[in-house]
């Protein structure tokens, strides 16, 4: 495992936590959104874009917004 | 038709139905199966996985009958000759069927094609070779769409594996109490900062749980957001290459080690065991046989030579080593025709799931024409405590012909099992075994070892009993 796979896994667990969840309903989305970061270097590229804006606001960067609940949509660059 | 008959484990997945007709398999294909299997006959990785054994040989009918409802297509597949489960599969067994899962999935994921579901049970085994039986699980690939197996695969095969890699716990008597197989929220709590160190840990449990956990009610929005980013096949394959890796580096230390000292375990001496051994042959030749048990089959000898007359041998032992090491030899030789599996006759796998009919009883999935019971029941009887007259009326209730080894208080083994309890098993005796036996069985041959503490019969059912 590389480090910034772990630096990500800790980050999504980090944002993750913010939603209050019941683990038996388990329609998988941990399981889906993990896969990303199984899915070697396209897929941590990807995960950057899809949390970006949380991980600013997450170490402060930037400030965190109402909308940041859940990830948004991946910029449109 | 009239005489299908459903089979009650298949019901999950609507869009087909598995029944039996005439001593054969079928299955019928919704409308959107029935284009998936269009799809899936038409790859070259089907056609190559289908000539080698390892996807069931499977054949589109001409046309579902005109009462067959709902149906679009047909499949007729070959029988698999004794379901198995995975809760009954040694280690290896569980590992094989693993790489398999991982492998065909990898070949379909090159040619656009995934697997819906990652459950062990859609693995079977012909003797020692692992077949994956559940076509319409392959389907084509929507763009932007993960694994939808992935959590399935890593309860089902990769925790259990994990279980007894890294923990040395048998991972059978969990997937048995539940068929789901293991929750990762409750495998990482059995994770300790040790195993946190090694290949699959972190990933594949630790952070899986959490995340499953924190994100338990994002789903619809999840996929969407994958699909958004620009998921692709290419992801998936790099996550199933690196399962193939960690899962191919997994072993069970134990079964590693300790193989020297197992086949000279047995207490009776040389000159028994040829004797036995031209006992069970004689016997086994008798007439040729469709499916043979072997209770107790400890390293399989016997076993083999029933399988010299007959169509198939179910070796069933309760020791998992003692059935990894079975398997591991027959998957050397390439068998096909002799399966392993962990079986405590005591405690054997019950009928379970949804009406207590998805998973069967050993009976109910084929009952044998010869039952093999050699130095067994000592075990049953002074150990487990089953009554003599109970052990022989449910073998009789299996309507075979019995090899049965009867061994005597005095022997060394049975000695052993007596030392430190109170014996309470005044009707076991040879007097007492042979009118038991009797009463439901003709006996034809009797035959005393030369131990003097052992004695072996071929006894076949009585009719009109």
């Amino acid at each position: 495992m590389t480090p910034i796979k772990i630096f990500l896994g800790v980050a999504l667990f980090w944002l993750g936590s913010a939603s209050e969840a019941l683990a038996y309903l388990d329609p998988g989305s941990g399981s889906m959104l993990l896969q990303l970061l199984l899915g070697g270097v396209a897929g941590v590229v990807m995960l950057l874009k899809l949390y970006w804006h949380q991980l600013l606001a997450f170490f402060g960067i930037k400030k965190k917004e109402a909308s940041d609940e859940t990830p948004g949509a991946p910029d449109g660059e | 038709m009239e005489n299908d008959r459903a089979e009650s484990g298949s019901f999950r997945d609507r869009q087909n139905q598995v029944f039996y007709r005439d001593g054969g398999v079928f299955r019928y294909l919704s409308v959107q199966a029935a284009a998936e299997w269009q799809a899936l006959a038409a790859t070259r990785f089907f056609k190559r996985r289908m000539d080698e054994g390892s996807l069931v040989e499977t054949q589109a009918v001409e046309e579902p009958a005109a009462d067959a409802g709902p149906w679009a297509a047909l499949l007729r597949h070959d029988t698999i000759p004794f379901i198995s489960y995975p809760y009954e599969w040694p280690f290896g067994m569980l590992k094989d069927a693993a790489r398999l899962s991982l492998d065909l999935l990898d070949d379909a994921l090159s040619e656009g094609i995934t697997l819906k579901d990652a459950s062990a049970y859609n693995v079977q085994w012909s003797g020692a070779r692992p077949v994956f039986i559940d076509i319409p699980s392959f389907e084509r690939l929507k763009p932007g769409a993960p694994w939808v197996g992935y959590l399935q695969f890593c309860r089902m095969f990769l925790y259990p594996l994990l279980l007894q890699a890294y923990k040395e716990v048998p991972f059978q008597p969990w997937l048995r109490g539940q068929l789901d197989g293991i929750e990762p929220t409750n495998f990482a709590h059995l994770m300790s900062w040790r195993d946190y160190l090694r290949p699959g840990v972190m990933t594949h449990v630790v952070l899986h749980s959490k995340m499953q956990t924190s994100y338990a009610e994002q789903s619809g929005d999840m996929r969407r957001q994958l699909k958004t980013a620009g998921f692709n096949r290419t992801l998936i394959q790099s996550n199933v290459r690196g399962l193939r890796r960690l899962v191919g580096g997994l072993t069970w230390q134990a079964a590693k080690s300790e193989w020297s000292d197992y086949a000279g375990q047995n207490s009776y001496e040389a000159a028994d065991r040829d004797a036995k051994m031209a006992f069970v042959r004689t016997a086994a030749q008798s007439r040729r046989w469709t499916r043979v048990w072997d209770l107790g089959c400890n390293t399989g000898d016997y076993s083999r030579i029933a399988a010299e007359n007959a169509d198939y041998v179910v070796a069933m032992d309760a020791d998992p080593l003692c059935i990894e090491r079975l398997y591991l030899k027959l998957k050397a030789e390439g068998n096909r025709t002799i399966l392993p599996l962990v079986m405590n006759l005591v405690d054997a796998s019950p009928g379970q799931g949804w009406r207590g009919q998805e998973r069967k009883t050993l009976a109910e999935r084929g009952k044998p024409d010869l039952v093999l019971c050699l130095a067994l029941i000592h075990h049953i009887v002074l150990r487990a405590h089953v009554p003599l007259a109970e052990l022989v009326e449910s073998l009789a209730a299996l309507g075979a012909a019995l090899v049965i080894e009867f061994v005597t208080k005095e022997d060394p083994m049975a000695r052993r099992l007596l030392q430190n309890k109170q014996d309470d098993d005044a009707d076991y005796d040879l007097p007492h075994f042979e009118k038991y036996l009797s009463e439901w069985f003709q006996i034809d041959r009797r035959q005393p070892l030369a131990s003097g503490t052992r004695t072996l019969y071929f006894a076949t059912p009585r009719t009109g009993r």
